[in-house]
């Protein structure tokens, strides 16, 4: 019982600092792997992730934890009303978060929500969309749309 | 008009974008470009076929990317099947098996989708056979095809994915080389995959193998334990090439060692051609050729075969290699299936889902319109079916063999076999009762002079089951030079009248392959195999020059022997499809078509004029024969 109230301390880049129940903080496999290993009785520093981040993460992970009794149908409406909230620009921040903390659920949820807006863009599009630079020269893009022409064959 | 409407429909489906052209100018958001591959990789797992291809365009880091990924990320959420497509040799065509959706018909247009893919690699002149896959991972299949170089005839092997339309040409292989199987290991672009080959080149068998881009095959040569002619399927699991012989015989081909070893000899009540195929790193035979579906799997602690009652969950894929799947969750109504593919008559594919174990009695067959169900279970969860490919070869052997043995126990569908089988009969029959006459004509002659005609009477009454009166009948001597009308015996009404049903059968069969099937199925990539056209055109030409030869007789009113002939096949037709739910030999014979009442009675009205048109061949016969031979020719 009291290996669950144990509290963990993240710390984010710009100084932030969140305390977080244990079995929260356990739905990231990179911290489970410092807490097995020892090493997260002090203070765990995350040089990458801002605070608001961090907290989203944190708001994630805890709607996760809590939700464990839960219908999977409830928990995957959950995921969608969260995830739909975040603009693209957070969405970058939590896709590299995710992965950094090792968050696999919330890696999956951020990685369907960007593929399921690229789906059906052209490549410009998703340049735009993205705000992708095209370091393509003429030649190289004319070659990989010749390559696999198919796909780039729009029906407009 | 049409560019201005279209430029609005797309604006609307893009309605984020002036929203983020906003963003971008008030604040310079994070590059994506700079997302670390193993996400973008993460991302691509989402993404369908075409927008893989399409984010290989945005940018060099996501391109990369993209091509790091082997097909299988492609694939790996759906089923895939490819389908002989025209008349061209290796036109195949993606194909999602459930829905049975071209995956890039939408995508080529026009003249572009009858490319032939082999026939631009070698030359159209020389292709000389349709390829053949011999087996089929990661989204890469392995076919085989002969190639003219006069004066040699050469087996080309060469690797392709349908996804990327990329092609791996092997090393040649000796002309006159046999295959007897042929599979490969990982993913073709992996530089540790090796194709395994057994092979017959000379009089040598050979182990076979290569990696792609080799320059020649490295042969080994077979020890004496394992008879490759018996080698039925093979497939590569953990470093090893297992190979199947018939009746279960095992062996393994270590890559490494490059070491054979026999892991379990035949025996006879082990299935005699199967399918191999891993569930959960254990590894199982599925029988291909029993009615009943039966699942070995292999004990490696005690080497042998045990009969497996359960699928554990799981769903099996058979193609020309197979593979299996857990279904769970969504996907649990296919968890103990068995998914195979079939053609109907017509070639279209049908896909079965078979339940294996408890409720193995019960035979589902997965039409087009059940299957859009099971294509929303299998893409929504994505669930990790690899690979999933099937071609005509292997299934037209499946279907030769499964004749065979259907055609051993009686059980034959099509009516054009039930006519071979009649036509096989009567031929049978006819010689047999012509060696019975020859050897009573021989007896009679002989009989003259040696005086036992009365033991070889004996002896003939015994070898042909005759009735003594029938024999004797025969037996009596007649008067030389005239022919006179005799009573014939049971057997010769029996022959009379397999032959007018033959003759009025093998013309509507042939009517209907030539007239019916042929130019209005065979649009469809109907494939005339060389066994279908030997069927419908060998038996009308032995039959119409049986009919010059003999002297039976053809009365009109014997026309209600061939509608009793067709009538039965089409009761026994309706009594096995009553029973069990499968294809219908002929797409016009189905009950559920509103026109199929039509349909009978137009194939009923055609038997009028093809026994008429038989009737009048005898008559013109008579006719002819009689004007020309009127010595020796007499009406029998």
């Amino acid at each position: 019982m009291a290996s669950t109230l144990k509290k963990i301390i993240l710390k984010s880049c710009d100084g932030k600092i969140l305390e977080v129940e244990e079995a929260v903080a356990v739905q990231s496999q990179m911290i489970k792997n410092m807490i097995e290993d020892d090493c997260a009785n002090e203070e765990i520093p995350l040089p990458d992730i801002t605070g608001e981040i961090l907290s989203m993460i944190i708001e994630y992970c805890k709607m996760h934890v809590d939700g464990e009794n839960n219908s999977n149908n409830e928990l995957i409406a959950r995921d969608a009303d969260f995830i739909t909230r975040v603009d693209l620009n957070t969405l970058y921040y939590l896709i590299v978060a995710a992965n950094f903390l090792n968050v696999k659920s919330l890696l999956d949820l951020t990685c369907q929500r960007v593929a399921d807006i690229i789906k059906g863009k052209s490549p410009e599009e998703i340049r735009l969309t993205f705000n992708i630079k095209n370091d393509f020269t003429p030649e190289e893009e004319e070659e990989i749309r010749k390559k696999n022409a198919w796909a780039f064959d729009y029906k407009d | 008009m049409a560019t201005s409407e279209s430029r609005t429909k797309r604006s609307k489906n893009y309605k984020e974008r002036p929203n983020l052209k906003r963003l971008q100018i008030e604040k310079q958001g994070p590059n994506w470009s700079d997302i670390p591959c193993d996400i973008v990789e993460c991302i691509i797992r989402y993404l369908g076929l075409e927008d893989r291809f399409r984010i290989r365009a945005v940018c060099k880091a996501w391109s990369v990317a993209n091509s790091h990924i082997p097909s299988i990320a492609a694939i790996d959420r759906f089923p895939w099947a490819l389908k002989k497509f025209g008349s061209l040799y290796g036109d195949y065509r993606l194909l999602d098996p459930f829905s049975g959706e071209y995956l890039r018909e939408k995508i080529l247009g026009g003249k572009e989708c009858r490319l032939s893919f082999v026939e631009n690699l070698f030359g159209r002149s020389r292709v000389c056979s349709e390829p053949n896959p011999y087996a089929s991972v990661y989204g890469w299949v392995l076919f085989g095809c002969y190639l003219a170089l006069p004066p040699q005839r050469k087996m080309m092997l060469f690797l392709y994915s349908p996804f990327t339309s990329e092609v791996i040409k092997l090393p040649e292989l000796k002309e006159g080389t046999v295959i007897w199987v042929a599979t490969f290991s990982l993913n073709a672009t992996s530089p540790k995959c090796v194709i395994f080959l057994l092979a017959l080149e000379g009089d040598k068998n050979y182990v076979k193998l290569c990696s792609p881009g080799d320059y020649s095959w490295k042969s080994l040569e077979l020890n004496s334990g394992i008879k490759p002619i018996h080698a039925d399927s093979a497939m590569y699991a953990n470093g090893v090439f297992y190979c199947y012989f018939l009746h279960g015989q095992l062996a393994g081909f270590n890559v490494e060692l490059e070491e054979w070893t026999v892991l379990c000899s035949p025996s006879k009540s082990l299935p005699l051609a199967g399918n191999l195929v891993m569930i959960d790193a254990d590894l199982f035979v599925f029988d291909r050729l029993g009615l009943k579906l039966k699942l070995f799997k292999f004990d490696f602690s005690e080497m042998r075969w045990v009969y497996e009652k359960d699928l554990n969950k799981h769903a099996l894929f058979i193609g020309c290699s197979s593979f299996s799947v857990p279904a769970v969750g969504e996907t649990s109504d296919l968890a103990n299936s068995i998914v195979s593919y079939k053609k109907d008559f017509s070639n279209e594919p049908l896909w079965s889902i078979r339940c294996y174990g408890s409720r193995s009695s019960k035979r589902k067959w997965l039409q087009r319109t059940e299957s859009l169900l099971h294509r929303k279970c299998v893409e929504e969860n994505h669930i990790d079916l690899r690979i999933w490919e099937e071609h005509d070869a292997p299934v037209l052997m499946y279907e030769l063999w499964t004749n065979q043995f259907l055609s051993l126990f009686g059980i034959s569908f099509v009516l054009c076999r039930w006519t071979f089988t009649l036509i096989t009969i009567y031929f049978g029959l006819g010689s047999l009762l012509s060696m019975r006459g020859c050897y009573q004509d021989h007896k009679r002659v002989t009989g003259d002079k040696v005086d036992n005609v009365e033991l070889d009477a004996e002896q003939g009454k015994d070898a042909f089951g005759e009735t003594p009166n029938n024999a004797e009948k025969i037996l009596n001597p007649r008067p030389e030079g005239h022919f006179v009308s005799q009573r014939a015996g049971t057997w010769g009404y029996v022959f009379q009248i397999i032959f007018q049903m033959n003759a009025g059968a093998v013309l509507l069969t042939d009517c209907v392959f030539w007239f019916i099937i042929v130019p209005f199925l065979a649009i469809k990539d109907y494939y005339l195999s060389v066994l279908a056209i030997n069927m419908h055109t060998i038996n009308a030409v032995f039959l119409l020059g049986d009919t010059a030869m003999n002297c039976l007789r053809f009365p009109c009113f014997r026309i209600a022997y061939f509608f009793l002939w067709t009538v039965i096949y089409v009761i026994f037709q309706w009594i096995v499809h009553a029973c069990v739910n499968i294809w219908w030999p002929y797409p016009f014979l189905d009950l559920s078509s509103s026109y199929a009442p039509l349909w009978y009675f137009s194939v009923a009205l055609m038997h009028f004029p093809c026994y008429g048109a038989f009737a009048l061949v005898t008559k013109l016969k008579h006719h002819v024969f009689s004007r020309w031979f009127p010595e020796s020719y007499h009406l029998g």
